[in-house]
């Protein structure tokens, strides 16, 4: 009796030792803002992908960066590819996880921008050519704003980005959970497809 | 153990799917329309399972229960395993369509070989072997699986070595939790359904 109550206790502490939660498919999330790339991966149940190998490619399979994730399974890279990219996650145990990113719209857009800025001198000097000197001037220190207004943008937008990203990245583990309803649905599935198979051999046994 | 899409070589997919195929050919022959229920009941069994994971190291573990669905349903467990896999992978995305071979594969042979070596041991009368043999069919039936998960991936790409090592390693103690349960379902299932140990698989 004694026994029986210890494997009794045994069998219960192992389950309550379970996390009951939803894995093993490993999802990444990953964004790129400029030079940095940043993003985080995680297991199903929303649980931290820690210490994960992230390895970043281009789409010709050149392999330009890699790290690992922290605690939390995020990571951050810098890379200096401007061209689209090909992030993966490594979660061991053949669990993989890719996410392709769209070339860097800072570095595509840099030259665009610097083009655009002289057009636009261009287009003030022919218009105003009795103050061609002090246009010129001017247009090198509206240069210099624009990317100090460029620095003060870009810092407001990432503190104002970062509780929009980690709400849109909560929303998206949301996404991935599995809910009580699939499973529900997956068993009928099951009954179904072998309710069916039941009927066909039921048929042919009687034949 | 579900091996995601994109990692395995094309050969080892290929290879998985003809096993596989060869597995399912094999359980539907022997497949009698009364032991469809206990099919459903465990392919049931085995997508819930599966869903409950323990966190090991950088990865994560789930219960299979490929033991119990083995020596219960033998060959059979390939049915009740690819149709649990077939519903991971298009509800879930857990695995791949094209890695559903020879997940299937990992997890269902183990079970089958449990089966031919253990099931003889499962008797009313003698509760402690039948509970050992229970436990054993748990705990070779999870380090099987693993063994031959490792293997896939060592035979896609040798740099696998070391994960493959780290990956059975990893399944030990999880192998120890599949073979309580699979110990206890036996016992209790030889109390009150003797008859499902009768069947042939």
């Amino acid at each position: 009796m004694r026994v029986k109550i210890i494997l009794g206790l045994l069998f219960f502490c192992v389950l309550f030792l379970y996390s009951y939660g939803f894995a093993h498919k490993v999802n990444l999330f990953v964004f790129r803002e400029g030079e940095k790339i940043s993003g985080e991966g995680y297991f199903a149940n929303g649980a931290p992908c820690m210490k994960c190998a992230i390895e970043v490619y281009t789409l010709k399979g050149k392999k330009i960066a890699q790290t690992t994730t922290d605690e939390k399974g995020r990571f951050e890279v810098r890379i200096k590819e401007k061209e689209p990219l090909l992030v993966r996650l490594i979660a061991g145990e053949g669990h993989l996880a890719e996410e392709k990113l769209e070339g860097s719209i800072e570095g595509a857009s840099n030259d665009k921008t610097k083009e655009n800025i002289t057009k636009k001198e261009s287009f003030d000097l022919q218009n105003k050519k009795d103050v061609e000197n002090i246009k010129i001037n001017n247009s090198k220190n509206v240069e210099i704003d624009r990317e100090m207004l460029k620095g003060v943008v870009k810092e407001v937008l990432s503190e104002e980005l970062g509780s929009f990203k980690e709400n849109f990245l909560e929303l998206k583990k949301d996404l991935n959970r599995v809910m009580f309803q699939d499973i529900i649905g997956g068993i009928g599935y099951i009954i179904g497809v072998l309710g069916l198979l039941a009927k066909l051999k039921a048929r042919k046994e009687k034949a | 153990m579900h091996i995601s899409e994109g990692v395995l070589s094309p050969p080892v997919l290929i290879t998985g799917w003809g096993l596989t195929l060869i597995g399912l050919t094999i359980a539907l022959k022997k497949l009698s329309h009364r032991k469809i229920s206990e099919v459903a009941v465990l392919s049931s069994a085995f997508f819930i399972a599966s869903l409950i994971h323990v966190p090991i190291g950088p990865s994560a573990a789930h219960l299979v229960l490929n033991g119990m669905v083995g020596i219960l349903l033998g060959w059979n467990s390939f049915v009740a395993i690819f149709l649990g896999l077939l519903l991971q992978a298009l509800f879930f995305q857990f695995g791949g369509f094209t890695t559903l071979g020879i997940n299937t594969f990992n997890m269902a042979f183990p079970g089958v070989i449990s089966y031919y070596l253990l099931k003889r041991f499962i008797r009313g009368e003698n509760q402690k072997l039948s509970f050992i043999s229970g436990f054993l069919a748990g705990f070779l039936s999870m380090l099987g699986a693993g063994f031959f998960t490792a293997l896939s991936l060592y035979l896609t790409e040798k740099k696998f070595l070391i994960l493959c090592e780290t990956l059975i390693i990893a399944h030990i103690p999880i192998a120890v939790v599949e073979g309580l349960v699979t110990g206890f379902i036996v016992v209790y299932l030889l109390k009150i359904k003797p008859e499902v140990f009768k069947n042939e698989g």
